[in-house]
């Protein structure tokens, strides 16, 4: 029963979130998955967001504000979705892809089987699940949590939106349930599956799009490590992978609402983890990049797509600014304090290399990434691959590089803690970027089964 | 031709992932459903259950308390437990060792020293639990009354 009520509660998320992306999109043309996993994604968010800036004016009534708000959003999409259901509207490709639900399906009842078998984790328990019971509990965020030495080990200063859903969640079941928030993680993983599945589906046939979804369902880290935990790597790896796949259809399709929906999405992952800071300053830059490209008025139109992100970002950022909450793992960065910790890039380098041949986290992942990279290197001309590729460099090198200013004594047990998780985060984009590398092999595919098909009809 | 035998080489290498994958991810899982790992029912391991029952018996629903817990991985599990069954209470942590100081910026303290009495000066405790020992510590007034050589002993391991 505690399963279903969270999950129910996280389907009055998605619901409140949805009201949003249909904004976003020609009427008709109305995609299930498309908008169950952004109304998961900004309907996440949306709660994070009213939760954190209401408690800012009234930390005891935070929770009671956010359930009011997400209830009403949700009502009005409830309302407009039964009015376009009795009009002209439909559910595009609804049908052809139900059959899915039958081998992911079964997959997704092994991965819960596990992942409700074993506790949180260790940054699950401490970092976000003592974070969600001090909101459910207090009925908001307690402003004095923040700044309070006894809560240092909960890293005051990493955002709330995974706390959120947690407490979100314990607020309809009305107690603490660490085992049922498990629910939110493998729904997470569940929307991860079924976004990179659509977004290939524009490209490939069903078949092949079903083999690199399970390629990435089965990446051994992600499967075996975090799946089944509740640390906030996951959800963070989904909104980054939704993120590029948005802004990249939007270069390609010079859609300014699409690009604005990539770059909504790369900010509300700065909500999810710091690192997404790195995502979403990567994709400002790549925009800057492509308005100076196309010729238009580079400067203005970037500053007027950085509006809703600074929206999105100010409250959490400039709260952490205004309470001079520090930065837990980091020092600030300068130079001096770069020459001072120069000796540690061989270590940095050699433990990021260590991932890369870890066959046993990432299988030929890696391996099959530099290969295609090196065999197809002509089509890193075309802009959107570069997007890809330069989206999952940089952001791996800058989290490696990261580490010079790690303030933890010694340095090398945050790398080892961090960097695989650091790896994990752009592990779907690696898979897509490796799918659209090899466009032949769904040809391929549909010989061989050709093939194999007449062989049997022979016989 | 070329790209032919480019292309069954990287069909060959997807095809070696999922085997690859799928026998890691199912032994991994094995390893946790049934060899090696504790099954926890809902959330709560049953290894931190007495420890936490005791905890919740010897302290006074209105005391705040002092939870010294030994360093290592299991620490902040424990922690976390706890804090959860005994929130909102004031629970006052000390981590001991490098690796808890490292996490979560305490400076390690001398039990012994007045660098404790310090820490707890104003906070009204009046209760210590120290883990793996499972026995309350008396405190009268702001003076810790306990043998610091047994317990700094435990607390070192």
């Amino acid at each position: 029963m505690a399963v279903l009520i969270t999950f129910l509660s996280l389907v009055l998320i998605a619901l409140a979130g949805d009201a949003l992306p249909c904004r976003f999109f020609p009427r008709r043309m109305y995609s299930l998955t498309e908008h169950a996993v952004l109304g998961l994604l900004l309907g996440s968010g949306f709660a994070a967001y009213v939760l954190f800036c209401s408690s800012l004016v009234a930390p005891r009534f935070g929770m009671a504000v956010t359930v009011i708000a997400v209830v009403a959003v949700s009502a009005v999409r409830v309302y407009q979705l039964q009015a376009a259901l009795r009009s002209d509207f439909k559910f595009v490709g609804f049908r052809r892809t139900l059959w899915l639900l039958l081998p992911f399906g079964l997959w997704l009842v092994i991965l819960a089987v596990v992942a409700f078998s074993t506790d949180l984790g260790f940054d699950g328990l401490v970092t976000w699940g003592l974070k969600a019971k001090s909101a459910f509990l207090y009925g908001g965020w307690d402003i004095s949590y923040f700044t309070d030495p006894l809560r240092q080990v909960t890293h005051q200063d990493y955002p709330l939106l995974v706390p959120t859903l947690e407490a979100w969640a314990y607020t309809f079941l009305a107690r603490v349930d660490e085992g049922a928030v498990k629910v939110i993680f493998i729904a997470y993983y569940a929307a991860l599956l079924a976004i990179f599945y659509h977004a290939l589906r524009r490209e490939f046939s069903r078949l092949l799009c079903v083999i690199y979804t399970l390629l990435l369902a089965l990446t051994p880290y992600l499967a075996s490590m975090s799946a089944i935990s509740g640390y906030a790597d996951l959800p963070l790896m989904l909104f980054v992978f939704s993120a590029a796949v948005y802004f990249r259809k939007g270069l390609i399709e010079n859609s300014p609402s699409t690009l604005g929906l990539g770059l909504i999405l790369s900010a509300l992952g700065v909500w999810v983890k710091r690192e997404g800071m790195i995502f979403l300053v990567f994709n400002l830059g790549a925009l800057a990049v492509y308005l100076l490209w196309m010729r238009r008025k580079a400067l203005q139109t970037t500053l007027i797509f950085a509006v809703p992100v600074v929206l999105v970002l100010a409250p959490w950022l400039g709260f952490l600014a205004f309470k001079q909450i520090p930065n837990s793992d980091f020092v600030a960065p300068s130079l001096q304090v770069f020459w001072q910790n120069i000796d540690r890039l061989p270590i940095i380098a050699v433990s990021l290399f260590g991932q890369f041949i870890a066959l046993g986290q990432w299988g030929l992942l890696w391996v099959l990434f530099f290969a295609i990279s090196l065999a197809r290197w002509r089509n890193l001309l075309a802009a959107s691959n570069l997007y890809l590729w330069l989206g999952i460099v940089i952001p791996i090198t800058a989290f490696s590089a990261a580490f010079v200013f790690s303030a933890w004594q010694p340095f090398t047990e945050h790398l080892e803690l961090s960097m695989d998780r650091l790896v994990l985060q752009v592990t779907p984009l690696v898979w897509y970027f490796i799918a659209l590398q090899l466009p032949e092999l769904d040809g391929w595919l549909h010989d061989a089964v050709e093939q194999v098909t007449a062989r049997e009809v022979r016989n | 031709m070329k790209s032919n035998w480019r292309i069954a080489l990287f069909a060959l290498a997807l095809w070696a992932q999922l085997v690859l994958s799928l026998v890691m991810t199912l032994w991994r899982y094995d390893l946790v459903l049934w060899n090696g790992f504790q099954v926890y029912p809902s959330g709560v391991p049953k290894e931190y259950d007495a420890f936490i029952e005791f905890a919740q018996q010897v302290t006074p629903a209105d005391s705040n308390l002092v939870y010294l817990s030994p360093t290592g991985d299991r620490y902040t599990a424990r922690f976390a437990r706890l804090h959860y069954l005994l929130y909102p209470r004031e629970l006052l942590w000390l981590g001991m060792g490098t690796r808890t100081s490292a996490l979560s910026r305490w400076t390690p303290v001398d039990l012994s020293g007045p660098e404790l009495e310090r820490a707890l000066a104003g906070r009204a405790v009046t209760a210590v639990l120290v883990d793996e020992v499972a026995e309350p510590l008396p405190l009268g007034g702001r003076r810790l009354d306990f043998d610091p050589a047994r317990y700094i002993l435990i607390l070192a391991h």
